[in-house]
Protein backbone atom coordinates (compact mmCIF):
# COMPACT_ATOMS: atom_id res chain seq x y z
CA UNK A 1 0.00 0.00 0.00
CA UNK A 2 1.02 3.49 -0.83
CA UNK A 3 1.18 6.45 1.53
CA UNK A 4 -1.55 8.26 -0.16
CA UNK A 5 -3.28 5.30 -0.32
CA UNK A 6 -3.00 4.45 3.50
CA UNK A 7 -3.44 8.00 4.80
CA UNK A 8 -6.92 7.89 2.95
CA UNK A 9 -7.69 4.76 4.52
CA UNK A 10 -6.94 6.62 7.68
CA UNK A 11 -9.07 9.16 6.85
CA UNK A 12 -11.99 6.89 6.44
CA UNK A 13 -11.03 5.18 9.51
CA UNK A 14 -11.10 8.65 11.48
CA UNK A 15 -15.05 9.68 9.88
CA UNK A 16 -15.92 5.95 10.31
CA UNK A 17 -13.93 3.76 12.15
CA UNK A 18 -13.37 1.75 9.05
CA UNK A 19 -10.44 -1.25 10.01
CA UNK A 20 -8.26 -2.43 7.18
CA UNK A 21 -5.42 -5.29 7.65
CA UNK A 22 -3.01 -3.77 5.18
CA UNK A 23 -3.91 -0.46 6.73
CA UNK A 24 -2.49 -1.99 9.73
CA UNK A 25 0.74 -3.01 8.00
CA UNK A 26 1.74 0.22 6.45
CA UNK A 27 1.46 2.17 9.23
CA UNK A 28 4.04 -0.83 10.97
CA UNK A 29 6.19 -0.25 8.77
CA UNK A 30 6.21 3.12 7.68
CA UNK A 31 7.66 5.62 10.09
CA UNK A 32 5.88 9.10 7.89
CA UNK A 33 2.62 7.58 7.85
CA UNK A 34 2.60 6.56 11.90
CA UNK A 35 3.88 10.40 12.50
CA UNK A 36 1.21 11.37 9.87
CA UNK A 37 -2.03 9.45 11.89
CA UNK A 38 -0.60 10.52 15.20
CA UNK A 39 -0.89 13.91 14.61
CA UNK A 40 -4.30 13.33 12.56
CA UNK A 41 -5.36 11.69 15.99
CA UNK A 42 -3.81 14.78 18.08
CA UNK A 43 -6.01 17.41 15.46
CA UNK A 44 -9.22 15.15 15.82
CA UNK A 45 -8.79 15.27 19.30
CA UNK A 46 -8.23 18.97 19.55
CA UNK A 47 -11.75 19.30 17.77
CA UNK A 48 -14.11 16.90 20.36
CA UNK A 49 -11.87 19.40 22.52
CA UNK A 50 -13.56 22.21 21.07
CA UNK A 51 -16.62 20.39 20.82
CA UNK A 52 -16.81 19.98 24.78
CA UNK A 53 -16.09 23.19 25.20
CA UNK A 54 -18.93 25.18 23.60
CA UNK A 55 -21.24 22.26 24.02
CA UNK A 56 -23.24 24.10 27.12
CA UNK A 57 -23.42 27.29 24.91
CA UNK A 58 -26.60 29.36 25.08
CA UNK A 59 -27.61 32.98 23.45
CA UNK A 60 -28.07 33.89 26.89
CA UNK A 61 -25.45 33.11 28.58
CA UNK A 62 -22.41 32.05 27.03
CA UNK A 63 -19.04 31.76 29.46
CA UNK A 64 -17.12 33.77 26.76
CA UNK A 65 -19.44 36.25 26.39
CA UNK A 66 -18.45 38.49 28.52
CA UNK A 67 -18.13 42.37 26.91
CA UNK A 68 -18.18 40.98 23.51
CA UNK A 69 -21.55 41.89 22.71
CA UNK A 70 -22.60 44.45 20.56
CA UNK A 71 -25.87 44.77 21.93
CA UNK A 72 -24.13 45.81 25.23
CA UNK A 73 -22.92 49.00 23.97
CA UNK A 74 -26.23 50.15 22.17
CA UNK A 75 -29.10 51.57 23.40
CA UNK A 76 -30.30 49.42 25.77
CA UNK A 77 -28.15 48.90 28.72
CA UNK A 78 -25.05 51.80 28.52
CA UNK A 79 -26.84 54.58 27.47
CA UNK A 80 -26.40 57.12 30.16
CA UNK A 81 -29.74 58.09 31.98
CA UNK A 82 -29.59 61.78 32.06
CA UNK A 83 -29.56 61.31 27.57
CA UNK A 84 -32.55 59.16 27.99
CA UNK A 85 -34.35 61.43 30.05
CA UNK A 86 -33.28 64.07 27.56
CA UNK A 87 -34.39 62.42 24.71
CA UNK A 88 -37.86 61.60 26.36
CA UNK A 89 -38.62 65.16 27.04
CA UNK A 90 -37.99 66.35 23.87
CA UNK A 91 -39.88 63.63 22.28
CA UNK A 92 -42.77 64.94 24.59
CA UNK A 93 -42.08 68.19 23.94
CA UNK A 94 -41.85 67.59 20.08
CA UNK A 95 -45.14 66.19 19.96
CA UNK A 96 -46.93 68.59 21.60
CA UNK A 97 -45.79 71.23 19.77
CA UNK A 98 -47.07 68.94 16.95
CA UNK A 99 -50.71 68.45 17.84
CA UNK A 100 -51.35 71.66 18.94
CA UNK A 101 -50.43 73.41 16.36
CA UNK A 102 -54.01 74.97 14.58
CA UNK A 103 -54.81 73.01 11.41
CA UNK A 104 -54.75 75.59 8.57
CA UNK A 105 -53.17 78.81 7.61
CA UNK A 106 -52.04 82.19 9.18
CA UNK A 107 -49.96 84.86 8.98
CA UNK A 108 -47.34 85.08 11.83
CA UNK A 109 -45.57 88.53 12.56
CA UNK A 110 -41.65 87.27 13.00
CA UNK A 111 -41.63 90.47 15.52
CA UNK A 112 -43.80 89.49 18.49
CA UNK A 113 -42.87 89.81 21.96
CA UNK A 114 -42.06 86.39 22.49
CA UNK A 115 -40.15 85.48 19.62
CA UNK A 116 -36.14 85.56 19.37
CA UNK A 117 -34.09 87.97 17.26
CA UNK A 118 -35.35 87.55 13.60
CA UNK A 119 -34.62 88.91 10.43
CA UNK A 120 -36.66 92.23 9.73
CA UNK A 121 -39.06 91.83 6.70
CA UNK A 122 -39.53 87.92 6.79
CA UNK A 123 -43.21 86.93 7.56
CA UNK A 124 -43.94 82.96 8.49
CA UNK A 125 -46.57 81.38 7.65
CA UNK A 126 -47.98 78.38 9.94
CA UNK A 127 -49.47 75.77 8.17
CA UNK A 128 -51.14 72.48 9.34
CA UNK A 129 -49.36 70.42 11.64
CA UNK A 130 -46.91 72.79 13.11
CA UNK A 131 -45.07 73.83 9.66
CA UNK A 132 -43.90 76.78 8.88
CA UNK A 133 -42.69 78.44 5.73
CA UNK A 134 -41.48 82.11 4.92
CA UNK A 135 -43.70 83.72 2.20
CA UNK A 136 -42.07 87.18 1.84
CA UNK A 137 -38.46 87.80 2.93
CA UNK A 138 -36.02 90.79 2.41
CA UNK A 139 -33.48 88.64 0.34
CA UNK A 140 -33.83 86.30 -2.20
CA UNK A 141 -32.70 83.60 0.68
CA UNK A 142 -34.06 83.82 4.16
CA UNK A 143 -32.22 82.37 6.34
CA UNK A 144 -33.44 78.55 7.05
CA UNK A 145 -32.20 78.57 10.79
CA UNK A 146 -34.61 80.79 12.37
CA UNK A 147 -37.65 79.17 11.61
CA UNK A 148 -36.74 77.10 14.54
CA UNK A 149 -36.99 79.63 16.47
CA UNK A 150 -41.26 80.44 15.60
CA UNK A 151 -43.19 77.06 16.90
CA UNK A 152 -43.54 78.73 20.25
CA UNK A 153 -44.96 82.02 18.92
CA UNK A 154 -47.48 80.50 16.38
CA UNK A 155 -48.77 78.49 19.40
CA UNK A 156 -49.20 81.74 21.18
CA UNK A 157 -50.61 83.52 18.60
CA UNK A 158 -53.07 81.00 18.34
CA UNK A 159 -54.30 80.62 21.27
CA UNK A 160 -54.71 84.58 21.42
CA UNK A 161 -56.96 84.40 18.46
CA UNK A 162 -58.99 81.30 19.57
CA UNK B 1 3.40 3.13 17.66
CA UNK B 2 0.94 1.22 17.22
CA UNK B 3 -2.07 2.34 14.87
CA UNK B 4 -4.59 0.26 16.08
CA UNK B 5 -4.38 1.35 19.50
CA UNK B 6 -4.23 5.19 18.74
CA UNK B 7 -7.46 5.14 16.27
CA UNK B 8 -10.08 7.16 17.27
CA UNK B 9 -14.13 7.18 16.43
CA UNK B 10 -14.63 10.90 16.42
CA UNK B 11 -17.87 12.24 15.90
CA UNK B 12 -19.83 9.34 15.33
CA UNK B 13 -19.80 8.63 19.08
CA UNK B 14 -21.05 11.92 20.20
CA UNK B 15 -23.00 12.91 17.35
CA UNK B 16 -25.74 14.98 18.07
CA UNK B 17 -28.61 14.35 15.79
CA UNK B 18 -29.41 16.83 13.06
CA UNK B 19 -33.32 15.70 12.87
CA UNK B 20 -35.46 16.92 15.68
CA UNK B 21 -35.02 15.72 18.72
CA UNK B 22 -38.33 13.80 20.05
CA UNK B 23 -40.90 15.75 21.77
CA UNK B 24 -38.37 18.85 20.61
CA UNK B 25 -40.64 21.22 18.91
CA UNK B 26 -39.00 22.69 15.72
CA UNK B 27 -39.20 26.86 17.46
CA UNK B 28 -38.64 25.52 20.96
CA UNK B 29 -35.59 27.36 22.85
CA UNK B 30 -33.34 24.29 22.92
CA UNK B 31 -33.51 23.93 18.97
CA UNK B 32 -32.60 27.43 19.01
CA UNK B 33 -29.60 27.06 21.70
CA UNK B 34 -28.53 24.08 18.83
CA UNK B 35 -28.59 26.56 15.98
CA UNK B 36 -27.10 28.92 18.25
CA UNK B 37 -23.80 26.34 18.84
CA UNK B 38 -23.80 25.95 15.66
CA UNK B 39 -23.13 29.59 14.24
CA UNK B 40 -20.94 29.92 17.25
CA UNK B 41 -18.93 27.56 15.81
CA UNK B 42 -18.90 28.78 12.69
CA UNK B 43 -18.30 32.26 13.08
CA UNK B 44 -16.66 32.23 16.84
CA UNK B 45 -18.39 35.87 17.99
CA UNK B 46 -21.22 35.63 20.02
CA UNK B 47 -23.09 38.70 18.91
CA UNK B 48 -22.67 37.51 15.26
CA UNK B 49 -23.99 34.18 16.13
CA UNK B 50 -26.97 35.59 17.74
CA UNK B 51 -27.85 37.95 15.13
CA UNK B 52 -27.10 34.80 12.75
CA UNK B 53 -29.69 32.45 14.77
CA UNK B 54 -32.01 35.23 14.73
CA UNK B 55 -32.00 36.72 11.38
CA UNK B 56 -32.15 32.85 10.63
CA UNK B 57 -35.58 31.99 12.68
CA UNK B 58 -37.04 35.61 11.33
CA UNK B 59 -36.35 34.38 7.75
CA UNK B 60 -37.47 30.57 8.38
CA UNK B 61 -40.57 31.77 9.86
CA UNK B 62 -41.61 33.95 7.13
CA UNK B 63 -40.75 31.15 4.31
CA UNK B 64 -42.30 28.27 6.85
CA UNK B 65 -45.09 28.32 4.43
CA UNK B 66 -42.64 27.11 1.15
CA UNK B 67 -41.63 24.26 3.46
CA UNK B 68 -43.69 20.78 2.15
CA UNK B 69 -42.06 18.07 4.39
CA UNK B 70 -41.74 19.53 8.26
CA UNK B 71 -39.47 16.32 8.70
CA UNK B 72 -36.95 18.54 6.72
CA UNK B 73 -37.82 21.47 9.25
CA UNK B 74 -34.10 20.99 11.06
CA UNK B 75 -31.83 20.53 7.58
CA UNK B 76 -33.69 23.51 6.21
CA UNK B 77 -33.53 26.07 8.92
CA UNK B 78 -29.51 24.31 9.24
CA UNK B 79 -29.00 25.53 5.89
CA UNK B 80 -30.49 29.26 6.48
CA UNK B 81 -28.19 29.83 9.44
CA UNK B 82 -25.17 28.41 7.49
CA UNK B 83 -26.19 30.92 4.95
CA UNK B 84 -26.64 33.63 7.23
CA UNK B 85 -23.19 32.84 8.74
CA UNK B 86 -21.64 32.95 5.57
CA UNK B 87 -22.85 36.77 4.71
CA UNK B 88 -21.70 37.92 8.36
CA UNK B 89 -18.36 35.92 8.23
CA UNK B 90 -17.99 38.05 5.26
CA UNK B 91 -19.28 41.84 6.43
CA UNK B 92 -16.77 41.53 9.53
CA UNK B 93 -13.54 41.08 10.23
CA UNK B 94 -13.84 38.38 12.37
CA UNK B 95 -10.47 37.17 13.42
CA UNK B 96 -10.17 39.86 15.08
CA UNK B 97 -13.17 39.84 17.30
CA UNK B 98 -13.08 35.61 17.19
CA UNK B 99 -9.61 36.01 19.23
CA UNK B 100 -10.85 38.27 21.55
CA UNK B 101 -14.08 35.49 21.73
CA UNK B 102 -11.48 33.03 22.72
CA UNK B 103 -9.50 34.72 24.69
CA UNK B 104 -12.93 35.10 26.86
CA UNK B 105 -13.05 31.19 27.01
CA UNK B 106 -9.99 30.22 27.86
CA UNK B 107 -10.24 31.72 31.44
CA UNK B 108 -12.96 29.20 31.91
CA UNK B 109 -11.88 26.00 31.33
CA UNK B 110 -8.70 25.08 33.80
CA UNK B 111 -8.66 21.36 32.51
CA UNK B 112 -7.94 22.71 29.14
CA UNK B 113 -5.46 25.39 30.24
CA UNK B 114 -3.26 23.03 32.54
CA UNK B 115 -3.40 20.27 30.15
CA UNK B 116 -1.64 22.46 28.08
CA UNK B 117 -4.16 22.20 24.89
CA UNK B 118 -5.57 26.02 25.18
CA UNK B 119 -2.64 27.48 23.22
CA UNK B 120 -3.30 24.91 20.23
CA UNK B 121 -7.17 25.02 20.41
CA UNK B 122 -6.91 29.09 19.63
CA UNK B 123 -4.53 28.16 16.95
CA UNK B 124 -7.17 25.65 15.47
CA UNK B 125 -9.85 28.66 15.68
CA UNK B 126 -7.96 30.91 14.03
CA UNK B 127 -5.98 28.66 11.59
CA UNK B 128 -9.78 27.36 10.60
CA UNK B 129 -10.44 31.00 9.19
CA UNK B 130 -7.20 30.19 6.73
CA UNK B 131 -9.32 27.27 5.28
CA UNK B 132 -11.50 27.69 2.02
CA UNK B 133 -15.21 28.25 2.93
CA UNK B 134 -16.64 24.46 2.09
CA UNK B 135 -13.51 22.70 3.81
CA UNK B 136 -14.13 24.83 7.03
CA UNK B 137 -18.05 24.37 7.45
CA UNK B 138 -17.69 20.82 6.81
CA UNK B 139 -14.82 20.37 9.49
CA UNK B 140 -17.11 22.42 11.71
CA UNK B 141 -20.10 20.66 11.20
CA UNK B 142 -18.43 17.40 10.92
CA UNK B 143 -16.68 17.62 13.93
CA UNK B 144 -17.83 20.27 15.97
CA UNK B 145 -21.13 20.24 15.59
CA UNK B 146 -21.38 16.38 15.23
CA UNK B 147 -23.46 15.53 12.11
CA UNK B 148 -22.94 13.04 10.05
CA UNK B 149 -21.40 13.16 6.63
CA UNK B 150 -24.92 12.77 5.15
CA UNK B 151 -26.21 15.59 7.25
CA UNK B 152 -23.33 17.79 6.58
CA UNK B 153 -24.07 17.00 2.54
CA UNK B 154 -27.81 17.96 3.00
CA UNK B 155 -26.97 21.21 5.04
CA UNK B 156 -24.24 22.24 2.51
CA UNK B 157 -26.28 20.99 -0.47
CA UNK B 158 -23.11 18.88 -1.46
CA UNK B 159 -23.02 14.61 -2.19
CA UNK B 160 -21.63 13.32 0.70
CA UNK B 161 -18.33 11.85 -1.12
CA UNK B 162 -17.31 15.09 -1.76
CA UNK B 163 -18.39 16.20 1.95
CA UNK B 164 -16.23 13.24 3.02
CA UNK B 165 -13.17 14.78 0.69
CA UNK B 166 -13.85 18.01 2.04
CA UNK B 167 -13.05 16.92 5.39
CA UNK B 168 -9.88 15.19 4.52
CA UNK B 169 -8.65 18.16 2.69
CA UNK B 170 -9.42 20.37 5.46
CA UNK B 171 -7.58 17.89 7.91
CA UNK B 172 -4.76 17.59 5.81
CA UNK B 173 -4.23 21.69 5.01
CA UNK B 174 -5.10 22.74 8.89
CA UNK B 175 -2.35 19.78 10.26
CA UNK B 176 0.14 21.79 7.85
CA UNK B 177 -0.75 25.17 9.21
CA UNK B 178 -0.68 23.87 12.75
CA UNK B 179 2.78 22.19 11.99
CA UNK B 180 3.99 25.76 10.26
CA UNK B 181 2.72 27.69 13.50
CA UNK B 182 3.35 25.28 16.12
CA UNK B 183 6.14 22.87 15.29
CA UNK B 184 6.36 20.97 18.55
Amino acid sequence: MKCDNARHYWHRHLDDGATDAELDGHLASCESCRKYAANMVRLVGLFDELHEDTESLTPAATPFGHGTSRRQHGWGIQTPILLRIAATILIVVGAALWFRTPKGSMVVSPTTEAAAPAPQGITLRAESRGRFIAVAAPSDEPNIQTFWLYPMVAVAESRDRS
Amino acid sequence: MNGSEKRVNSGAKQAEPLGSREGEAPWSPSARDRLFRMAYRLLWNQADAEDAVQEAMLTAYERSTQLRDSEKWWPWVCKIVVQRCRLLGRRASLRKRHEQAFADLVPTHDAARSSGSAELKALVIELLHELPRRQREVLVLRHLQGMTFEEVAEVLELAPETARVHAQRGREWLLSLIERHYPQ
